[in-house]
């Protein structure tokens, strides 16, 4: 649980001090106002990446030299985060300097949902396969070892490929790639499927719940590997220059009564579809850590008809421990929330109690 | 134009060092400037000295002064255990253990397709070729614990088991005197992977 978040220089915020609640949080004002920064604050603590993908350098605030977030959990434990323009981002602990940003991850464990995520059913598998890599990698530091490794040797692989392409080359060297392709790409591929079925099941219940008629909504890890090994395949991967198959080519089909959602789900029912799948992942921390992670959503609620935002409120409060919501009016939080709620007005960079 | 022309490309020669920046080459550069003319040359000296008169030992491929290098030359070294590294630098980090009294062997490099390295770039034929004519019985490859040093050591034992050489790989996982609570995810999964019964 987060009780308190230290912002300079972070996006909008030039200074930020701000008590957080144990319960709910509802960040209300205009748009470019800071809200989705403050969001964006406790996000970058908890994963060391930016929402959407953006490059770190656009967590500094314009004209400033550098950034520092620093959140206060219960224990009185600090996770801080700086980033000087032109350096490299460095995350602590308590004050101690963590090696490498990724040791920051799951210190805070979050889950966030935005816009941004109707990707996930919307996008490309390359969209879904992050979705799982982000969450696995948070959830179990072995799996982001393995994928660390299985993307190098992957890299290895292709440029050997492409290598093999104008001269002949030792099949020992290939050989040594494939046994660490196979290796962690194994690994990866049984984290992504035991994950995917508990997140199947915990997706399934809360569609249930959100979804405005009766319909299942279930996952499946979806892969075009006819078996064969890498070593079996080598002569077509060198004709094409590239590894065909592998975990990083597999996907995760999203159905709805057992049509993928993505070709055939209306706008409303993907939307859903995503929420209940964010909401699932949520629901699978709180399997394994005991408690629930924090839950951020960024600006959720405008777009939902009363129906589904009244459903999605019930949700969140039944579920969620400790959530942080983003709205334009803090009415949009419905009763449910809003009765239990902290509401905050930030404008022009700074947050005052409503 | 910014800098006189010699000053620039001492600067230039000096950014192309690896860990210099272009910072430090123009603060190298002015303090090379500043010191006297005897320092500098001895500088020069050193650096043309270390290039003529300095070879690869023709068995271990370690930096030498001599056709052969000083560890290989002595008698009181074990030739039946060779230890197989990347770079030079790992030689002098395992003797200042005081501890290995086999001989080495310098791959001088790792195998990194993305850097146009392969078993060829490596002294790997030199290894091979030294299995004809020394007793070695076991090989320890002491290459870092990095994809690119375990595909290497890889290669190495399926290149080398069927010779009937025993092969081992150097052991990884905490450090000596190492707090289990600041140890990295990475480090702590290898240690309890590479765990051993007592």
């Amino acid at each position: 649980m987060v009780t308190h978040l230290t912002l300079l220089n972070f996006r909008n915020f030039e200074h930020l001090d701000q008590p957080i609640s144990a319960g709910f949080t509802i960040l209300a004002g205009e748009n470019a106002q800071g809200k989705t920064s403050f969001l964006e604050a406790l996000y970058w603590l908890s994963t060391a990446r930016l929402l959407r993908g953006q490059r770190d350098s656009e967590a500094v605030r314009h004209g400033a030299a550098g950034c520092t977030a620093q959140a206060t959990l219960e224990a009185g434990t600090t996770v801080a985060g700086a980033l000087e323009v032109g350096a490299r981002k460095k995350f602590f602990l308590n004050g101690a300097s963590l090696p490498r940003a990724a040791d920051i991850m799951g210190r805070i464990p979050t889950v966030c949902i935005s816009m941004f995520d109707l990707s996930i059913v919307q996008g490309d598998p390359s969209d879904r396969r992050l979705f799982l890599d982000l969450e696995l990698s948070a959830l179990y530091p072995a799996y982001l070892r393995h994928f660390a490794a299985y993307k190098r040797a992957l890299e290895q692989r292709n440029a050997l490929l492409k290598m093999a392409q104008d001269r002949s080359v030792d099949p020992y060297a290939f050989e040594g790639w494939e046994e660490q392709l196979e290796l962690h790409g194994a690994e990866m591929r049984r984290f992504r499927q035991e994950y995917l079925t508990a997140l199947s099941t915990l997706a399934a219940n809360v569609h249930a719940e959100m979804a405005s008629r009766e319909e299942v909504l279930s996952l499946r890890y979806f892969t075009k590997d006819s078996g064969a090994s890498l070593a079996q395949t080598r002569h077509l991967d060198i004709a094409r220059g590239s590894t065909q198959i592998g975990p990083h080519r597999d996907d995760v089909e999203v159905l709805i009564d057992g049509s993928e959602a993505r070709l055939f789900g209306s706008q409303g029912q993907q939307r859903t579809a995503v929420i209940s799948l964010k909401l699932a992942t949520m629901e699978a921390w709180k399997d394994l850590l005991g408690v629930a992670p924090l839950l951020l959503l960024d600006d959720m609620l405008s777009d939902l008809d009363p129906v589904r935002r009244a459903k999605l409120c019930a949700v969140v409060s039944s579920r969620a421990s400790q959530a942080v919501l983003t709205c334009t009016e803090a009415t949009a939080a419905g009763s449910d929330i809003l009765d239990i709620a902290q509401v905050l007005t930030v404008q022009n960079g700074t947050v005052r109690r409503a | 134009m910014l800098f006189a022309k010699p000053l620039a490309e001492l600067i230039a020669e000096l950014e192309k060092l690896p860990g210099v920046g272009p910072k430090s080459a123009q603060r190298l550069a002015y303090h090379l400037l500043r010191v006297p003319d005897h320092e500098a040359s001895a500088l020069a000296t050193a650096i043309m000295a270390a290039k003529e008169k300095l070879r690869f030992c023709h068995r271990c491929q370690n930096i030498s002064e001599f056709e052969e290098c000083e560890i290989c030359r002595d008698v009181r070294r074990d030739k039946t255990v060779m230890c197989v590294v990347a770079e030079p630098r790992d030689i002098v980090a395992l003797e200042r253990i005081n501890d290995y009294r086999g001989r080495y062997h310098v791959l001088h490099g790792l195998m990194s397709p993305v850097d146009g390295i392969g078993p060829e770039q490596l002294r790997i034929k030199e290894l091979i070729g030294r299995l004809h004519d020394e007793p070695v019985e076991e090989i320890i490859v002491a290459t870092n614990p990095t994809i690119e040093g375990d595909t290497t050591a890889l290669y190495l034992a399926k290149l080398l088991k069927p010779i009937g050489i025993k092969i081992t790989r150097i052991a990884h996982g905490m450090p000596s005197g190492g707090e289990l609570d600041y140890a990295d995810s990475a480090t702590l999964l290898s240690a309890i992977e590479y765990r051993r019964e007592m």
